[in-house]
């Protein structure tokens, strides 16, 4: 659905992200994970077009995505980025509403296909009781699910979530991977998303992607990628490695 | 929705009475029903075409504030605060040193310099990590106050009788409208109007983030060539009728969205209606407060407008 290949990506002269490769396919959750600078958030906005390539192809729907519209791309990329704070006052049902901007018709009003499709962002987020307050007054859990609810509403089918978790609480968190996993098992959405934390990304991912330096080093199921020697490398720190009591999966526990 | 209808209906009622009473009160009672042909006269042939004026040039300045604001992302922002007002200005005053009389040369140069300051606040506030509040009330200060040295370099060309009717023009005035000014800038402020209206939803999204805009499809440097063009446009057509009148951008927007919410789609052409009202009431009440002497109209504007900008600056 939507692919990379050998990409890289330079600031000024230097190269913060280098020949990494990823397929993101419908169904499937892919986890991103490594320390901060290592060009997470780099291959997260390369994906969707939104900072240029200075090497490889990236492949949306079998077409490059240099040749698509910024419309024709939030059409079927969706992004969770970490919101920062407005000046303005929008309520959420307005905020999840500019999700809507890549259908937009000509007078520049959203269609009753647009305020559906918001709605049932919103509720499926579990924000109607909040859906006339400001995004100000909102407290950080709930202003990402605006975020999140906006991304739903725009129906793309690829999803792109850059620490979508980080700063909630874990009644939140779990809402937050719940949202995504429904949409990519019933769906069959895409997701690619960003994480600190390594349990999340066994528990939900189909694949995880670590990265190291702007480079994608490891990548492969979670049960194969998540051990103790790849994390030592990419982290630096000690970890021991069981299984889940609930679920079986892989669960990581740092050593101090 | 119904609420904003609400709002239009009231704007355009404020803006008839405005009108209505610029025309008929003033240093004396002026009716158009008059026997008195003196008075017929100030009516039609002095205050018609400057109280028309000024609705124009509040109507340009307010939504071309209102549009900046939202592609700034910053409620500080304004033609005036930011400099392009004043770039205008010093477009104005080369025309009229360089070219005289020529009339198309003072519009199109403060076309020009509105344009030029626009690309010159922007790429000083500009960093790689984006745009700060500070940084851009900074680099529009940076820039008033350099082209206003220029400008006064250029006052020293002047003969007295013209230095005066200039240092009133500098700080906004209206009492020298003509019925070609009046007609420019209505053409200015009605396409310039119509443009940025028609960026408003996308103005929506640069207002909450520039990556927000990028994600969500909006072309945002295409958006940012239209809001920055039409705004020269229309303020430098204002600048060129009627000197830098301050502050109209900060305050009419700022109002609007206390009353309608964010949405550009409302406050960008209600800011042309309300922005209207405002300037010309604001010109009556500099018409009348020490009649029948006149204050510049731009001195009443900021009047009110500098402590909202010291209270919305200690908000943020």
């Amino acid at each position: 659905m939507l692919e990379a290949r050998d990409i890289s990506v330079k600031y000024g002269g230097t190269t913060v992200l280098a020949d990494a490769s990823l397929s993101l396919l419908p169904g499937k959750i892919t986890a991103i994970v490594g320390a901060n600078g290592a060009g997470k958030t780099t291959l997260i906005k390369a994906l969707n077009g939104a900072v240029p390539i200075s090497a490889g192809e990236i492949l949306l729907g079998g077409k490059p995505i240099d040749s698509l519209t910024r419309s024709q791309i939030a059409r079927e990329v969706a992004v969770v980025a970490q919101e920062t704070e407005s000046r303005f006052p929008v309520t959420v049902r307005e905020f999840v509403l500019t999700g809507r901007f890549a259908y937009g018709s000509s007078f520049g009003w959203e269609n009753a296909g647009d305020i559906d499709a918001a709605e049932r962002a919103i509720a499926d987020c579990e924000l109607v009781e909040l859906s006339g307050r400001l995004m100000n007054d909102l407290s950080g859990g709930e202003r990402q699910r605006v975020v999140l609810a906006r991304a739903l509403a725009s129906e793309g089918h690829v999803l792109l979530l850059d620490e979508p978790t980080a700063n909630l609480d874990l009644a939140n968190q779990t809402l937050m991977f719940r949202l995504v996993l429904e949409r990519c098992k019933k769906q069959e959405y895409a997701a690619a998303i960003i994480t600190h934390d390594l349990n999340l990304a066994a528990e939900f991912a189909d694949e995880v992607v670590m990265m190291a330096k702007g480079r994608i080093v490891h990548s492969g199921k979670p049960e194969e990628i998540l051990n103790a020697a790849n994390i030592r490398e990419i982290f630096n720190v000690e970890v021991l490695l069981d299984r889940n009591p609930s679920s079986g999966k892989a669960r990581v526990t740092q050593v101090y | 929705m119904k609420r904003a209808a609400k709002i239009v209906v009231i704007l355009f009622a404020v803006l008839s009475a405005a009108v209505a009473a610029a025309l008929l009160f003033g240093a004396e009672w002026a009716s158009p029903f008059s026997q008195d042909p003196g008075q017929r006269a100030i009516f039609f042939d002095i205050r018609l075409p400057r109280v028309l004026l000024g609705a124009c040039v509040g109507a340009s300045l307010a939504v071309a504030g209102a549009a900046l604001q939202a592609l700034l992302r910053n409620p500080l922002a304004e033609p005036y605060l930011l400099g392009v007002s004043n770039g205008a200005a010093l477009g104005t005053m080369l025309a009229f040193v360089v070219f005289g009389n020529y009339v198309f040369a003072r519009p199109l140069l403060a076309f020009a310099g509105a344009a030029a300051a626009s690309v010159l606040v922007y790429s000083l506030a500009k960093t790689r990590a984006g745009m700060n509040v500070e940084r851009l009330v900074l680099s529009g200060v940076i820039v008033t106050t350099f082209l206003s040295s220029v400008i006064i370099m250029l006052t020293t060309l002047l003969d007295a009788a013209r230095l005066r009717s200039f240092t009133f023009w500098l700080l906004g005035d209206l009492s020298q409208a003509t019925w070609s000014g009046v007609y420019l800038s209505l053409g200015a402020a009605v396409i310039a109007t119509i443009i940025l209206t028609s960026q408003a939803r996308a103005l929506n999204l640069m207002m909450l983030g520039e990556r927000d805009a990028v994600d969500f499809g909006v072309e945002t440097g295409r958006v940012r060539l239209v809001v920055f063009g039409a705004s020269s446009l229309v303020v430098g057509a204002a600048v060129a009728a009627s000197g830098s009148v301050g502050y109209v951008g900060l305050i009419v927007p700022h109002l609007l969205r206390l009353a309608v919410g964010s949405d550009n789609r409302i406050v960008v052409p209600m800011s042309a209606i309300a922005g209207a009202a405002f300037v010309v009431l604001a010109d009556l009440a500099a018409r009348v407060a020490i009649a029948p002497r006149e204050l510049p109209v731009g001195a009443v504007t900021a009047l009110l407008g500098a402590p909202l900008f010291i209270y919305l600056l200690r908000k943020n």
